[in-house]
């Protein structure tokens, strides 16, 4: 069931049963269908499928987590399944590695001395062994991760079902990944794989399953579905965004290696340095204090070069994106995300021309503007800075890069900031990629 | 290993349905006890009727339903013990009322009586809504077929309230109330006195405004207003922390699958050891200083703070549940608790005003249990049958009501994030 205007008020509820208000429009929409299949013990089956085919959604009921409207699911009774569709759950930053790995192992079911025995393994295969008396609020995302992943790669479950968490890594943890996977098929442990990756389905899998709108469409090899799976984005792929069909050639999926992916168009209108945004964001974000728990919004985010790195370490919704450029966004989520193995419904994004942030009813702990300064008017960015300040947190704080050329944006900005009682200071001179200073805008903290 | 199937819906019954009969239940058991006034004495006085004549009647429900039984009827169908029970006290009360004439029937018989039914109503309907929630209860498994030699079940709608979910996952349990003690006192230099803290310095304010301010003349007070706040603080902390047990945790209830009911009941578990490493500081201090003599009755102490934490559950599962649907519920109760907050004999005493006055603030939900403290460890006397039957009905109609809204909600907490 898909549910249009759902609101969590009792105001509405009873504006809606008094029959004072159109009611909340359902629609029915099945996330799911026709999907039977069987796997055997031992098997390693992956699931492929464009986005919003339903894979995850699989996931989830075979998980528990989420409960289907109808259908059966059958599993030996005796089985115990493992969990990587989120990893480091339950992570809280003031608790030590040691207390977080036994938080963490005791939510999928394990009991203390189960934990005590796997211990020393996930230590050592995470290799902090000399952190694990630390608060994690100190490690980097790339230690929490690697810590989430040791800790669900030791459950030693029956079934395993993983949500591409590996796209998340670098190259090094991605190789690690692969090698655990082989470990564990070879213990005799039944995989359940949804990924975009298909070199990662052949290492895994040996036999596939293709999802098409919830609905199983094809059930054999893993080569002949890769094949098919290919033939249907190629074709399908220009009618997956409203608007896309007024739009000349389609640009072919980036492949890795290209040297020139930075010339295409929707790269170079953020202002150069594309690929490079990401990692400087996300390390500059984590290392101010970011939670990947709070919500946190990509001012202009353009076509999506910090999103793509960003929206993997925050939890699901908490990342916001802002952008006027609808063309430019709509690029990134096409061509971008995909690539990056990435589903849009993970964060949140709001396309307008005006910068209008109502639409979010959060309010922000960060905002970062990494490319905006470059590419709208003045008058523009002053409206965004201060529509943005309007949502902060009373603790939160906007960085903005403005290249030092532009002495009509740091004008606007100064008389913004003054207008609407916040602070401007420089933070940062010359780590942004493409060397803009980057300002901290933050409220003063009211007079008593 | 694993097998996905489409099939038609299966038709649910919602255990929502309940909660009317429960809330018309307890208006019923309300109104029963303000109508009774059952004090201690009067209570005393009926005992030996109740006992001799009690066993008469129920021995009369005996009767009737073996005999509906030899008439050949599932004794197991609801419709059948109603029977029993409507038929039997009849035939029960008229031959009482034959051997001994109108006055075997005292006014405690017949209410004790009701209040028997009650009991059983309640266990009948526990049993029900615990196997309704738990995994115990499983469709025949007429799809499954083994494959692989493994024998199957069907996982398509796991339910959680079920001791055995909570079982298995009694780690996570327990590392949550660690976690939550851990997090509490890490990084502060006074550590666990800022918990003594808090229920002394109320204490002050509360003296101060009420012995010298106002002028009220109360021996031990006190001891009267701590045994009160600090039972009362058990119950509002573990409330407001538990409105936020599910939707805080959505890391938690999106990535992996455990039984929800955990969740609010950590919240309650940690509560509960505030409240007794409290207690346990406190309440031989006051004694002492106030040179009480322990009594026997004193031992009840424990078994009321297991009610009140059945109670205090039951509330916190129908908040998180709650909560999670509708976000209004906070605001609602932080209002809720100040209105109960001065609905109960917590800064003020009741003992000896008006019997009207006392019967209708134990319609108060922390009311009963807060009084029941006060007898044992102040009063140093047997509390009123009146408020322990209260004291039931509130954690009985809490924990079955809770339990019903928190298993009806809790397979779209996912969907909630």
């Amino acid at each position: 069931m898909l549910r249009h205007d759902r609101t969590g008020s009792i105001k509405d509820a009873f504006l809606a049963a008094s029959g004072r208000r159109r009611r909340e429009r359902v629609e029915e929409f099945w996330a799911l269908r026709d999907a039977s299949f069987e796997v055997r013990r031992g098997e390693a089956l992956a699931l492929v499928g464009r986005n919003g085919s339903g894979k995850s959604t699989l996931l989830k009921l075979i998980a528990g987590i989420h409960v289907p409207t109808s259908g059966r699911l059958s599993m030996a009774r005796t089985a115990r399944i493992g969990t990587m569709i989120e990893l480091g759950i339950g992570f809280h930053g003031d608790l030590t590695a040691k207390e977080n790995v036994y938080l963490n192992a005791s939510i999928y079911g394990l009991l203390r001395t189960e934990i005590d025995e796997i211990y020393p393994r996930i230590v050592e295969y995470s290799g902090l062994a000399n952190f694990m008396d630390v608060p994690i609020r100190n490690f980097s995302s790339g230690m929490n991760m690697r810590l989430g992943f040791s800790v669900a790669a030791h459950l030693q479950p029956d079934l395993l079902l993983i949500d591409e968490v590996f796209a998340v890594g670098d190259a090094d943890f991605q190789r690690r990944c692969l090698e655990t996977m082989e470990e564990v098929r070879t213990r005799g442990c039944t995989v359940l794989f949804v990924s975009h990756s298909a070199t990662a389905v052949q290492a895994i899998c040996e036999r596939a399953c293709l999802l098409e709108a919830g609905r199983l469409v094809l059930d054999g090899s893993v080569d002949t579905v890769l094949e098919q799976y290919a033939g249907l984005v190629d074709e399908r792929e220009d009618a997956a965004l409203p608007g896309a069909e007024s739009r000349p050639a389609p640009e072919a999926e980036p492949v890795p290696g290209d040297q020139d992916l930075d010339e295409r168009p929707h790269r170079k209108l953020m202002g150069g340095a594309w690929s490079e945004l990401g990692a400087w964001a996300v390390d500059f974000l984590f290392e101010r204090g970011l939670k990947p728990d709070e919500h946190v919004l990509d001012l202009g985010c353009g076509s999506l070069p910090v999103t793509i790195a960003l929206l993997p370490r925050m939890v699901h919704g908490a990342y916001w994106g802002c952008e006027s450029n609808r063309e430019a966004f709509e690029d990134g989520v096409r061509i971008e995300l995909p690539y990056a193995g990435l589903r849009p419904e993970r964060g949140h994004f709001i396309v307008n021309r005006h910068f209008d942030l109502s639409e979010s009813p959060h309010r922000f702990v960060f905002a970062l503007a990494h490319s905006l300064a470059n590419r709208v008017t003045p008058e523009e960015f002053g409206r965004a800075v201060a529509a943005t300040v309007g949502r902060l947190m009373p603790n939160g704080q906007l960085f903005v890069a403005v290249p030092a050329e532009l002495t009509d944006h740091m004008a606007v900005l100064t008389r913004v900031a003054e207008t609407i009682e916040a602070s401007v200071e420089l933070v940062d001179r010359a780590g942004h990629p493409r060397g803009e200073p980057v300002y901290r805008v933050a409220r003063r903290p009211s007079r008593p | 290993m694993l097998q996905s199937r489409s099939v038609r819906p299966s038709s649910r019954i919602t255990t929502l349905a309940i909660i009317p009969g429960e809330l018309v239940l307890a208006a019923v058991a309300c109104a029963l006890a303000w109508r009774m006034r059952l004090t201690s004495a009067e209570f005393t006085d009926h005992v030996p009727a109740l006992i001799s004549n009690g066993t008469i009647l129920i021995a009369a429900v005996g009767l009737v339903l073996v005999a509906l039984m030899a008439l050949g009827r599932d004794c197991r169908s609801v419709a059948t013990l109603a029977l029993g029970a409507l038929v039997g006290p009849l035939l029960g009360a008229a031959w009482i009322w034959n051997s001994q004439g109108l006055d075997g029937l005292p006014r405690g018989v017949a209410g004790g009586f009701m209040w028997i039914y009650f009991l059983l109503g309640l266990a009948w309907r526990s049993a029900w809504i615990l196997q309704e929630a738990s995994a115990w209860k499983r469709p025949a498994p007429e799809l499954d077929e083994d494959i692989d030699g493994l024998e199957l079940r069907d996982v398509s709608r796991r339910r959680t309230l079920g001791l055995f979910g909570i079982l298995a996952h009694r780690e996570l349990l327990r590392n949550l109330v660690i976690k939550d003690l851990k997090l509490k006192y890490r990084g502060s230099v006074l550590g666990f006195v800022w918990s003594l803290l808090n229920p002394l310095i109320m204490t002050a304010i509360y003296t101060l405004a009420f012995i010298i301010v106002i002028g009220v003349t109360q021996r031990a007070f006190v001891m009267y207003l701590l045994l009160g706040l600090l039972a009362w603080n058990y119950f509002v902390v573990s409330a407001s922390m538990s409105t936020g047990s599910i939707i805080d945790s959505g890391s938690f209830v999106k990535g992996v699958y455990f039984p929800r009911v955990i969740l609010p009941l950590a919240t309650v578990l940690f509560n509960l050891s505030q409240y007794l490493l409290t207690t346990v500081v406190f309440l031989p201090m006051m004694l002492l200083f106030y040179q009480v003599m322990p009594t026997p009755m004193m031992l009840l102490f424990p078994l009321v703070v297991g009610l009140q934490t059945v109670f205090t559950f039951g509330i916190a599962m129908a908040l998180s549940a709650g909560t999670a649907k509708f976000r209004d519920v906070r605001h609602f109760l932080e209002i809720a608790l100040q209105v109960m907050f001065w609905t109960t004999p917590i800064v003020y005493e009741v003992a000896g005003r008006a019997p009207e006055l006392r019967a209708s603030l134990l319609l108060s939900p922390m009311a009963p249990f807060i009084t029941i403290y006060h007898d044992l460890f102040y009063y140093q006397s047997w509390p009123d049958a009146a408020v322990w039957m209260t004291c039931l009905l509130y954690t009985a109609t809490a924990f079955l009501g809770g339990a019903a809204l928190f298993t009806s909600c809790e397979e779209n907490f996912a969907e909630q994030f």
